[in-house]
């Protein structure tokens, strides 16, 4: 995989799911097991008030966002949203850019508050992401460029 | 959660069985008398379906209000957490660092075999996750802290873990290793390996696979499965998810806790070991305790297949029986007696309630815990793999008795007792006592 001048990996480093059903501790282990299971995860942390989980990949790791949904849906919990955190840059030309990270590239469909995201430029964003779409669709929540 | 019943106190041991794997949750009822002693198992029942489990109350029902504007990620920062002062269902990484690590650093030898082309001694340890390798003439020298490995088989892309088992392949040398907890595995490596290396396959097995044994006639290996008790046969070259070509399990079996697997090729014959805990958990009351045992039957037995023969009584001596080895030429069977601090043999022929024809037991044997054992026909020599201690110890093959090793691989300083952790999954402390319990 390509490493951004001075930058470490590019690639979805981690993602983090706004869940339906995850309400005791036991769903959250089970949970927490199967994701185990899959590969490139690195660590897993579980919210039980706010239904939420949070997965890190390891350097390298593909990101599989249909691999998250069938691993939580053998224990009948959904996402309800999905957001990531990616470390990449922007290509493209206004209305239609993409961010992309490592093997993976998402339409930008919108940036917090309109902000302009320089192009071709090491960045790390964080971010709500339409995996059903076709290309996934990434609506930006917060970017910081690279030093 | 406690209750009380007619005879005593009932403790319903919540949710202590996560069976991983199976994605099953159970629940231990123990029964107690009114002295708070003599716990008896009532039932292991199933629970409810995992959805029915909570009490659901969708918080993100509630909070979805704008949840396209709120960053989940803010809700994993970093936040000191005190034991005084947690707050229930607030995730935080833990950053105040622990007073004291209670941490094994030596390797504990849960298995050994021997690669008699080579001249190699492998062990396999449970405590740092490796395969170690050792020259079979290695003797740690007395003054000593440890004989450092050859080679270590070790990492994250080796997928060893809490394995159980080791085999080298007599004809290529490739090395087999069966993983006993989450990684429901059988990795096989290229002779060589070394470090962090990957697998050349992994077969996928079923949950708690403790030790194979191969039939190298036949390109067979079989693998015993503590529970269900089962044996399962694959063919030699199986990975992924490949099924076994037969089952040998079910009532008619014995089978039960099944642990240590041995083969005798010239005489067609399968041995297995049982620690005698019995249960069906779909049963309520089903559990109850036998006395160990060794089940022997056909090579070729398939499905409920009955044994061909029993050994089992309190003469046999068998304590949570470990690996098992085979001499053919003597026509014995060697096990690896854990809890028993011994090796015991039997005579191929053996059944019922009868003494070992040979045990290697006492203080000079260098024993401790041992759980693996490997008979060296070529030559002619008997290995221990000892929990308890760190080392492996080599004897002649007619031990008997109180008899010092040949030699001993030591991979800890001579009298270090091991803290033989191997998964733990929870940690209690006896204030009275002044004690901190560790279940294994």
């Amino acid at each position: 995989m390509p490493a951004l001048g001075g930058f470490a990996f590019s690639q979805v480093e981690k993602a983090a799911m706004k869940t339906t059903g995850i309400s005791c501790g036991m769903c959250a282990a089970v949970s927490e097991v199967y994701l185990r299971q899959l590969p490139g995860i690195d660590k897993i942390r579980i919210s039980l008030s706010q239904e939420a989980i949070m997965v890190s990949y390891k350097p390298g790791a593909a990101f599989q966002p249909k691999q998250l949904h069938e691993a939580l849906k053998k224990t009948d919990v959904g996402i309800v949203q999905l957001q990531i955190g990616a470390r990449g840059r922007i290509e493209g030309q206004s209305e239609k850019r993409f961010f992309v990270a490592g093997n993976d590239r998402f339409a930008v469909v919108s940036t917090p508050n309109g902000a302009e995201i320089p192009v071709n430029t090491p960045l790390g964003i964080e971010g709500i992401l339409n995996d059903q779409a076709q290309p996934m669709e990434l609506k930006i929540l917060t970017f910081k460029i690279a030093k | 959660m406690r209750g009380r019943s007619a005879t005593g106190i009932t403790l319903l041991l919540a949710l202590i069985a996560i069976t991983l794997g199976m994605g099953r949750f159970s629940t231990a009822l123990l029964d107690f008398d009114s002295a708070g002693n003599s716990g008896r198992l009532v039932s292991i029942e199933p629970l409810s379906e995992i959805g029915d489990m909570c009490l659901w109350e969708p918080v993100s029902a509630r909070q979805i209000t704008s949840p396209e504007t709120t960053n989940l990620f803010d809700a994993f920062e970093d936040k000191p957490v005190f034991a005084g002062s947690q707050d229930s269902g607030v995730t935080a990484d833990i950053v105040r660092p622990p007073v004291r690590n209670i941490l094994d650093t030596d390797p504990i030898y849960s298995a050994v075999t021997v690669d008699t082309r080579l001249n190699e001694v492998y062990l396999q340890d449970p405590n740092t996750w490796s395969i170690r390798v050792f020259d079979r003439t290695e003797n740690t020298p007395a003054a000593a802290a440890r004989s450092e490995a050859k080679r270590v088989i070790g990492g994250p892309k080796t997928d060893v873990q809490f394995n159980s088992c080791v085999y080298v392949d007599p004809k290529n040398g490739d090395i087999y290793s069966v993983e006993n907890d989450i990684g429901d595995s059988i990795v096989v490596f290229a002779n060589k390996a070394n470090g962090d290396a990957e697998p050349m396959r992994k077969l996928n097995v079923t949950h708690r696979a403790y030790a194979m044994a191969v039939d190298e006639d036949n390109d067979e290996f079989y693998v015993s499965i503590q529970y269900p008790p089962q044996v399962a046969i694959y063919r030699k070259e199986a990975s992924g998810n490949e099924k076994p070509k037969r089952l040998i399990q079910g009532e008619s079996t014995r089978l039960s806790d099944s642990h240590g697997i041995a083969i005798d090729a010239k005489n067609k014959l399968l041995f297995v070991n049982n620690w005698g805990n019995i249960s069906d958990y779909r049963t309520p009351g089903s559990g109850r305790f036998e006395l160990p045992s060794i089940t022997i039957y056909p090579l070729n037995a398939d499905g409920d297949a009955p044994p061909v023969r029993v050994i089992q009584g309190p003469k046999t001596q068998l304590n949570w029986p470990g690996a098992m080895a085979i001499d053919p030429d003597r026509a014995e069977l060697y096990v690896a007696n854990d809890m028993g601090q011994s090796i015991i043999v039997f005579h191929e022929t053996d059944k019922g309630d009868l003494q070992p024809a040979r045990v290697i037991k006492g203080s000079k044997t260098g024993l401790s815990y041992p759980t693996g054992v490997f008979v060296d026909t070529k030559n002619k020599e008997l290995w221990a793999a000892n929990l308890g201690n760190s080392s492996a110890t080599a004897y002649p093959l007619s031990a008997s008795g109180d008899t010092p090793p040949l030699r001993t691989i030591r991979s800890a300083p001579k009298g270090k007792v091991s803290l033989r952790f191997g998964k733990t999954q929870a940690v209690a402390y006896d204030s009275k006592r002044e004690e901190i319990l560790v279940p294994n």
